[in-house]
């Protein structure tokens, strides 16, 4: 063995390694191997040396599932130190999943609604959910100024085309 | 009080929209799919500024560069636009090149033609103190051996500035066309590898070589026009001159999406002729050595029918088509 | 000597009052454009292009240098205040100068970034009078392969900066230039991991990434303390003057004076880009340092370095623009199109035939430096301000901020997407502690590293030993072989020290 414990060098991290890189660890091997395949799965080039547009790919997809090996390797050779703080994600974990469905919400009616309105209902349900519906007078004021700001300064001053 | 007041803004400001309706009242995507610096990227930022000096167009005019795929990316970019009036793209052969050598799925029929503008041509420069003197020099040189000189240019492997260097070869009586070395520098980089010594021959546009040859820096061998330009690159012979009988047109127009309202193509067709005929358009294309080439939308498209037989003939002979 | 009466020439023309008052105009426009994220050097000056026509060519140029080196100026403002780049060339100055602002010392990060952006333009400008020509030259020696090596450089360098994490250095590095995968490849035209979508093809704009890794990544992670109830004051309350104390000058000269000629000749170096040479400096200063540790919590000296970098960078930039016809940057390109559009043919005979251009605009470097630089001392007192907007109203006008300057890049939705992925992969990357300066270098150099590569291999028929023909690419490929081993043997040998 190479990496005997002990004379694993101590530039690739340290002994005590945390559950969670052994999970990153297999999700990095994992995805290695599927770039890896995808990467040879690549259409070839019509003109010129026909593997030219496939070479890099493919060398990063074997680089990611070496990645993933030495660091699966190492998560193994070392005690895995438990966390406790499983339990405590739930509280906070609902609240980036609300704004980022807030988020996709307004990738979808950007084009639809335009940007004044879209934008507006974006920033006045995100500064609502943080601020609380007590103070919505404010959120949506605040919503609407800073929106009609931005697209005075991109539309007007300069020339970005909002929808 | 505030709600309402905003309210009344936007609203006010919807119906201002909806009455300005006069196209064109929005600013306009012009969209150069090169890089800075290049044919393409030249053509319409030249066209945009002569429609805003001439007064021919009041909205703000754009520009944005979309290099990539030789052309690839722009022309893909466009097929999201369908139906749009603002966005217009301007092209050249490689859009069909790289459609017949296989590079791209979509071809000039899924653009809308409104004009070709002028014609310019392919010049072939070595660096200053490069041993090759004249094109002769140089295809003698491929002749004994097609790998003794490296090629460069802007356009993609199969695209334009390497079919119209593999065409006057050709013409010249090289062999193992297929062996000839073709690197493409698609983010400017391809002065400063010529004159680093990195490729032999760069071949490309007369407007690429016009700043390089009044520095001194370069030496322009031939060009592929028919007979001679004016101005900076007048010293020049062609092809022709040198005993190589071959020449490529590098022809350049301005196109919408796919079904871009009859209303913007025809004012463009009708924007598009008036400047051509405009003292500051005569200027520019003066500078940049070009030669007007004024045809509006349906014999363009015919044109462009047409050419692209003529390519694909080309092609095939190259063996480099992929259709079929 | 000709060259100084040359350059005090310059000076008067740069001094006459419609010159300056556009050259002042152009440094503010530079440093507002340079804070929005989206918005480049390259927006600014492509605006300004139709006003040009009315102006003479001198005036013309004078304003989109100053446009130019303004944005360098700007575009650390809101790597500095909020963790956002303004700029690839900004995301260095993220490392030290945020957590300077989390410890309460933004006014001193704002100080810094101005004086360090002052003094490598300074140089970088006196370089420009004396060393032009020379310098072009070596320019031009910088072939695919050389650049090639570069980058390898730049990569590794970044990469194994994240002391004991070399493995997760490396993974972000190979994400950022999968990353620059997606696209249609520029040599070949075929479609790589696009899944068939037509916006992607034009590829991924390395922007989106650092928008999203920064950006909304940063937003994500304040809204997870928002969720533990940790109370979130603004940041900052009480501000004091924008300046440094004599300590922090001391830490600072020596990294601005090393950075300074690192960015300069990076810059002039077509194509290579501010991002490079802002990380390699900071690379640079930690390497040296002798308390490594103290970097990314709010280390000045990393802060200095790659501010004095990029403006150095961007001036680099320019002078293979006027001494060759060859634009080191897109910008410059831009730059050099406006030069033909005046029908003036760049190159050394440039100075010799339109002094007042030539000499001019080398002039405008000088004050234009000064000006941006005084300029942005108070204006760094009002936005430094923004710290006490109570982060409940600051995170979600940041985030639609972000969305906006995303969708100022292509004018897309998908992009949107993209951010959200980013934004998403930024938060699990910093959850996973895997450093995110490597990704964000790799994405923006991915392209050109590939292209570089197989260019190189094309121009050999496929022999690799082009990589080792010239001094320069064999110089830098041992530098970065060095730069991955030198971390892991120090780490080896530290260990045995205290196993002993």
């Amino acid at each position: 063995m190479i990496f005997a414990r002990g004379a694993f060098p101590a530039g690739f991290g340290g002994i005590f390694v945390e559950a969670k890189d052994r999970y990153l660890a297999i999700a990095v091997l994992a995805f290695g191997l599927v770039y890896t395949i995808a990467a040879w799965n690549l259409p070839r080039a019509p003109v010129g040396n026909p593997f030219g547009p496939v070479y890099f790919p493919l060398g990063l997809g074997l680089l990611v599932t070496i990645i993933g090996s030495l660091m699966l390797l190492q998560s193994s050779k070392s005690q895995v130190k438990e966390e406790k703080t499983i339990g405590k994600h739930g509280k906070y974990a609902s609240r980036i999943i609300i704004v980022l469905l807030l988020c996709v919400g307004y990738a979808l009616v950007f084009r639809v609604l335009g940007f004044l309105i879209s934008t507006l209902a974006f920033l006045s349900a995100f500064l609502i959910i943080l601020n609380g519906l007590k103070k919505w007078f404010l959120s949506v004021s605040i919503a609407l100024l800073y929106t009609l700001g931005v697209w005075y300064l991109f539309e007007k001053v300069f020339l970005i085309n909002l929808p | 009080m505030k709600v309402k007041l905003a309210v009344l803004i936007i609203s006010a400001m919807i119906v201002a929209t909806v009455f300005a309706e006069v196209y064109p009242s929005k600013p306009l995507n012009f969209i150069a799919p090169g890089g800075p610096g290049g044919g393409w990227d030249t053509t319409i930022r030249v066209v945009a500024q002569t429609l805003k000096e001439t007064r021919l167009v009041t909205q703000p005019i754009v520009v944005t560069n979309m290099p990539g795929g030789g052309g690839g990316v722009g022309l893909a970019h466009m097929q999201t636009k369908k139906g749009d009036p603002y966005t217009i793209i301007v092209f050249s052969p490689p859009l069909l090149l790289i459609n017949l050598t296989g590079q791209t799925q979509y071809s000039f029929r899924d653009l809308t033609p409104l004009a070709m503008l002028i014609h310019d041509y392919g010049a072939f420069a070595v660096s200053k103190n490069s041993k090759y003197n004249t094109i002769s020099q140089v295809m003698d040189a491929l002749k004994k051996d097609p790998k003794s000189v490296k090629v460069g240019g802007i356009s993609a492997f199969g695209s334009m500035d390497h079919i119209q260097f593999l065409m006057a070869a050709k013409a010249a009586g090289v062999t193992n066309l297929k062996d000839i070395t073709y690197v493409s520098f698609q983010e400017g980089e391809h002065l400063a590898a010529l004159l680093g010594g990195h490729i032999d021959v760069l071949s490309t546009g007369l407007a690429e070589v016009t700043a390089a040859l009044q520095t001194g820096t370069i030496k322009v061998l031939a060009i592929t026009a028919p007979q001679r330009v004016h101005g900076t690159l007048a010293t020049v012979p062609t092809l022709k001159e040198e005993g190589i009988d071959a020449e490529f047109v590098n022809w350049r127009g301005l196109f919408g999406p796919l079904e871009m309202p009859d209303y913007a193509v025809e004012y463009w067709i009708n924007t598009l002729s008036k400047m051509v005929q405009t003292i500051e358009w005569d200027r520019v294309v003066a500078k940049y050595n070009w030669t007007k080439a004024f045809m509006p939308g349906k014999e363009f498209m015919n044109y462009l029918e047409k050419v692209n037989e003529d390519y694909k003939v080309v092609l095939k002979e190259l063996g480099l088509y992929k259709g079929e | 000597m000709p060259t100084l009466e040359y350059l005090m020439y310059g000076f008067r023309v740069v001094f006459i009052p419609s010159n300056f008052l556009w050259l002042t105009l152009g440094c503010f426009l530079g440093t507002v454009i340079g804070m929005l994220p989206g918005l480049g050097p390259a927006t600014g000056i492509a605006l300004l292009l139709p006003l040009t026509f009315v102006m003479k060519p001198e005036t013309a140029l004078i304003t989109m240098c100053a446009i130019f080196y303004g944005a360098m100026f700007g575009g650390s403002r809101s790597s500095i205040l909020l963790n956002i780049p303004g700029d690839g060339s900004a995301v260095a100055s993220c490392f030290d100068g945020y957590p300077m602002t989390l410890k309460g010392e933004a006014e001193a990060a704002l100080a810094i970034s101005a004086i360090a952006s002052f003094i490598g333009g300074l140089i970088s400008s006196v370089a420009f009078v004396l060393l032009a020509l020379p310098l072009a030259k070596v320019a031009l020696m910088f072939g695919p392969p050389e650049y090639f090596a570069l980058m390898v450089l730049a990569l590794t360098a970044t990469a194994s900066m994240s002391e004991g994490k070399i493995l997760k250095g490396l993974l972000s590095m190979v994400l950022g230039l999968m990353v620059a995968m997606v696209g249609l490849d520029p040599q070949s035209g075929v479609s790589r991991f696009t899944f068939g979508n037509l916006e992607l093809q034009g590829g991924i704009d390395f922007f989106v990434v650092i928008i999203g890794v920064y950006g909304l990544g940063e937003v994500l992670k304040n809204l997870e303390k928002m969720g533990r109830k940790e109370v979130m004051q603004p940041i900052k309350k009480k501000f004091g003057r924008i300046w440094i104390s004599k300590e922090q000058w001391r830490r600072s000269i020596v990294p601005i004076l090393r950075a300074t000629p690192v960015g300069f000749l990076i810059g002039i170096l077509p194509g290579a880009g501010g991002t490079i040479a802002a990380l390699m400096s900071y690379n640079i200063e930690k390497s040296l340092s002798k308390e490594p540790e103290r970097f990314g919590k709010g280390a000045i000296e990393g802060l200095a370095a790659p501010e004095a970098a990029n403006n150095a960078c961007s001036i680099g930039a320019i002078l293979p623009t006027f001494t060759l016809g060859i634009p080191g940057s897109g910008t410059a390109a831009i730059m050099l199109g406006a030069l033909m559009i005046y029908g003036l043919q760049p190159g050394p005979l440039l100075f010799e035939f339109y002094p007042e251009i030539g000499w001019g605009v080398v002039a405008s470097l000088f004050v234009g430096n000064v000006i941006a630089a005084l300029m942005n001392l108070p204006l760094a007192g009002l936005l430094v301000r923004i710290l006490a907007v109570p982060p409940k109203i600051l995170y979600p006008l940041i985030t639609a901020l972000c969305f906006i300057g995303v969708y100022a890049i292509n004018l897309s939705v998908v992009d949107f997407y993209l951010l959200i992925v980013f934004g998403l992969l930024g938060y699990a990357m910093r959850k996973f502690e895997i450093p995110t300066a490597p990704m964000i270098l790799a994405s923006v150099v991915g392209r050109k590293f590939e292209q570089s590569f197989r260019q190189s291999l094309m121009l050999s028929h496929g022999d690799f030993s082009i990589f080792f023909k010239s001094g320069i690419s064999i110089t830098l490929l041992i530098l970065a072989a060095l730069s991955l081993i030198y971390p892991i043997v120090s780490g080896a040998l530290k260990k045995r020290r205290h196993a002993i």
